[in-house]
């Protein structure tokens, strides 16, 4: 072969990787895209949640202990510190103490709610957004690391310096929940 | 708010997946949302005016069936003309790894995007094969639903990830007020068995129900066996010692399907896999009939681990017999399981149901507007137009 049909092969290979690696790229892009959005959708699901369980046991309609024991957990959940919702300004900031906070959240929650019907109706219904969100963003961050795990995307330096995201591990109530 | 769903398989045959889409759009348009169905269709005309074609379906052999697919260019362009003119809110996609509309359309839309995984038929090489290729478009999709918790396991094992469980639905006041059909209606001397599914299907139990038969009619020689289903009634005739054991009713409308399950004394479901919900369970159930059912996973799910209906071994015709013998033999026992079935189906009634998916679809609108910086505040009542 001539020297010119090598170098255009070399050319359409060099074209084929760079097209290769911009799919890749986008398609982390997107996935990070998603990880942000659907942490954000927690976050509010969270918020929610608490500030509907505070509402409850400041609603006189449960007995003074009870009560004294939801607000505890409702306000060390709107407490903990929130974590930014975008990768790229995330520090490594330890969500440890804010997960167990929820958790905590939910086993307060678990001993009140069947006792307090039906005014418990609209934090049930928190309670149940909560475990949407944490699913659909524990699915997304799921996928980003298993992209990011790839060879092409650590070689090429696809993630940039967005961080690695971490899966929300707290008690959201449900029972695939086992650690 | 404005809902887009997609249907792979060609409403021209009925078929789980085809109701479950029709019903869910209905239930979600009743409750004043904008909805739109896009499936294969060979006759626009002939369909509910909230449904669109995506052009002919083809019969191609898939998965070891024939399925009415919808595929192509031709098919492509449609789908991109539709997600561009519909501007949905939410994009709800059934069976995405279907090769017809749903996968294109996933493969063409980005936003918020939910997909029902109904059957998880992901254990095939052609799947295999294909998956690297499919899974950046999976990727896109925001929130899974599976529609039993089997279905889910499936899932997680074979793409990784996770879905939230929401079950299929039923209008179960259709079944709860179906009448029976005088000449299909039990009586004390002739009980009323009834079994609904195709007939040259074996995975949905003919064969099994083929053999208790005679071991029920042993004991209760006025036992009725009610058949209705597509298939091809010679072959099933030839499976039974006596053909005059079974009345063969063919394929039936919903009206009669209710009435059938309404006559019954006890449903029979001998199916013997690939089963991940059941709702013919649950519709049997709603309409007041007893059932004993094979005990696979997404059966004893459904029937709360036997406390909403006899569970027996799965493929075993004894033990089915024995099942169905009990029930026929003690009216107590039969109306009491009958109740808690009855009781046991309201979870799975279409405004239940629908509720869980508008949860889902507002949980990652959520999201989507909480990172662009606006949060609906939910205390405020949500409108149609929310």
């Amino acid at each position: 072969m001539s020297s010119l049909a090598w170098a255009l092969l070399a050319l359409l290979a060099v074209c084929a990787l760079a097209g290769y690696l911009s799919a890749t790229a986008q398609r982390l892009d997107r996935l990070h895209h998603r990880v942000e959005t659907s942490r954000a959708g927690l976050e509010v699901e969270l918020t929610r949640r608490a500030s509907a369980a505070l509402e409850l046991a400041t609603s006189g309609e449960l007995d003074p202990a009870t009560s004294l024991i939801l607000a505890d957990a409702a306000t060390a959940s709107l407490d903990a510190p929130r974590t930014p919702a975008a990768l790229r300004d995330a520090t490594d900031a330890d969500d440890a103490a804010r997960w167990s906070a929820e958790s905590g959240l939910t086993r307060a929650l678990a001993v009140v709610l069947p006792a307090a019907e039906p005014a418990a109706g609209r934090v049930g219904d928190a309670a149940h957004r909560v475990e949407l969100a944490r699913r659909f963003h524990n699915d997304a961050v799921v996928q980003t690391r298993r992209l990011r795990a790839k060879r092409v995307v650590r070689w090429g330096r696809l993630a940039g310096h967005a961080r690695l995201p971490e899966t929300a591990d707290f008690d959201d109530g449900s029972s695939s929940y086992d650690s | 708010m404005r809902i887009g769903i997609v249907c792979p398989y060609s409403f021209d045959v009925p078929g789980g997946v085809q109701f479950h889409v029709r019903d869910l759009a209905q239930h979600l348009l009743s409750l004043g949302h904008h909805v739109r169905v896009l499936a294969p269709a060979d006759d626009e005309a002939a369909l509910p005016d909230f449904i669109d074609s995506a052009g002919r379906a083809v019969a191609v052999p898939y998965n070891g069936s024939v399925a009415r697919l919808s595929f192509g260019p031709l098919t492509a362009a449609r789908v991109r003309r539709w997600l561009a003119e519909g501007a949905f809110d939410v994009l709800h996609l059934h069976e995405p790894l279907s090769p017809s509309a749903s996968m294109l359309a996933l493969w063409a839309a980005q936003g918020p995007i939910v997909a029902t995984f109904h059957t998880a038929n992901l254990r095939s090489r052609a799947m295999q094969a294909a998956f690297p290729l499919l899974r950046p478009s999976l990727e896109k999709i925001a929130a899974r639903i599976a529609v039993s918790e089997d279905a889910r396991r499936t899932l997680v094992e074979h793409i990784g990830g996770d879905a939230v469980v929401v079950p299929n639905g039923v209008f179960v006041d259709d079944f709860a007020r179906a009448q029976p059909r005088p000449e299909w209606a039990g009586t004390p001397e002739r009980p009323v068995v009834a079994f609904v599914g195709r007939l040259d299907e074996a995975r949905k139990g003919l064969p099994v129900l083929c053999e208790v038969v005679p071991r029920v009619r042993a004991v209760v020689p006025g036992a009725r066996f009610l058949v209705a289903g597509r298939g091809d009634l010679a072959a099933a005739r030839a499976l039974l010692a006596d053909p005059g054991d079974v009345e063969f009713l063919g394929p039936v409308d919903d009206a009669d399907k209710q009435r059938l399950l309404a006559s019954a004394d006890v449903y029979l479901a001998p199916h013997t896999g690939g089963e991940s919900f059941g709702i013919v369970l649950v519709e049997a159930m709603a309409a007041g009939a007893a059932v004993a059912a094979s005990d696979l996973g997404a059966f004893r799910r459904v029937l709360d681990d036997g406390a909403a209906g006899a569970l027996f071994t799965t493929g075993d015709p004894d033990a089915a017999a024995a099942a169905v013998l009990r029930l026929l033999a003690e009216p107590g026992e039969r109306a009491r399981l009958a109740a808690a079935g009855q009781k046991a189906a309201r979870r799975y009634d279409w405004p239940v149901v629908a509720r869980e998916v508008l949860a889902v679809y507002e949980t990652i609108r959520t999201g989507v507007a909480a990172h662009a910086g606006v949060v609906p505040d939910r205390r405020l009542p949500s409108g149609p137009g929310a």
